[in-house]
């Protein structure tokens, strides 16, 4: 029958064209989303470099891994003082809470410390200020990670 | 000779890292701005501006308080 069918009709063309699924329209729920990035946050927290590695931002999260990793190797290196949970006053608490920033180098650290810290000379309060610096990076780091998650410029 | 060398590297190793005042503060300085330098900055060429400027600054501010306080070290 379609041998029959007039060849000088204009037909229009049939153009086939991909099928693409379309978003759907229902906005992701909030609280998804906040939550997400408060899982970004605690993944950069844990383990420097991961809430930006998570995002795909490969640079930033290579810089942070290994700026934190830099900072608790020379600090514990340098026998600075790793603080621990038992502290004597307010100062070994913050510098606890400092320390345990860098999420899973503080344990590194504390690894590497195996003579235990020595803060009679300048080398070792040089090393116990690098601890806490890695610690403190690492958390703005985290942050910076987490305030990207949440759709901020970053 | 090599015994006081012995000792000098025995001495080092159970100090640890040996970094006089000047290393640390440069490693500390170079280490911080190169992650405020990719944290602050997007943008490659920023980055290394930032990045310089604020290593500069550091210098600057460091060896400007450790002169201002020279006079009261001694």
């Amino acid at each position: 029958m379609a041998e029959d069918a007039d060849p000088n009709l204009n037909l229009p063309e049939v153009v086939e064209e991909p099928i693409v699924a379309e978003p759907p329209d229902v906005p992701l729920p909030e609280m998804s989303a906040e939550k997400r990035a408060m899982a970004i946050g605690i993944a950069g927290w844990a383990v420097p470099g991961l809430g930006h590695a998570l995002q795909k931002m490969w640079g930033r999260a290579i810089v942070v891994f290994v700026t934190v990793g830099i900072l608790v190797f020379a600090g514990a290196s340098m026998r600075g003082n790793v603080f621990t949970s038992h502290g004597n006053d307010a100062f070994d608490t913050l510098g606890f809470v400092a320390d345990l920033g860098t999420g899973i180098f503080y344990f590194g650290a504390q690894h590497l410390e195996r003579n235990g810290a020595d803060v009679s000379h300048a080398g070792g309060d040089y090393g116990t200020r690098f601890l806490a610096t890695a610690g403190v990076l690492n958390l703005l780091a985290a942050l910076h990670a987490y305030e990207a998650a949440r759709g901020r410029k970053a | 000779m090599r015994m006081k060398r012995h000792a000098a590297g025995k001495r080092e190793r159970a100090n640890g890292m040996a970094l006089n005042h000047f290393q640390a503060f440069l490693l500390f300085a170079a280490v911080i701005s190169v992650a405020f330098g990719f944290l602050g900055r997007r943008n490659p060429s920023d980055r290394v501006k930032y990045i310089l400027w604020s290593f500069f600054l550091f210098l600057l501010v460091g060896i400007g308080i450790a002169w201002a306080m020279f006079p009261f070290s001694r």
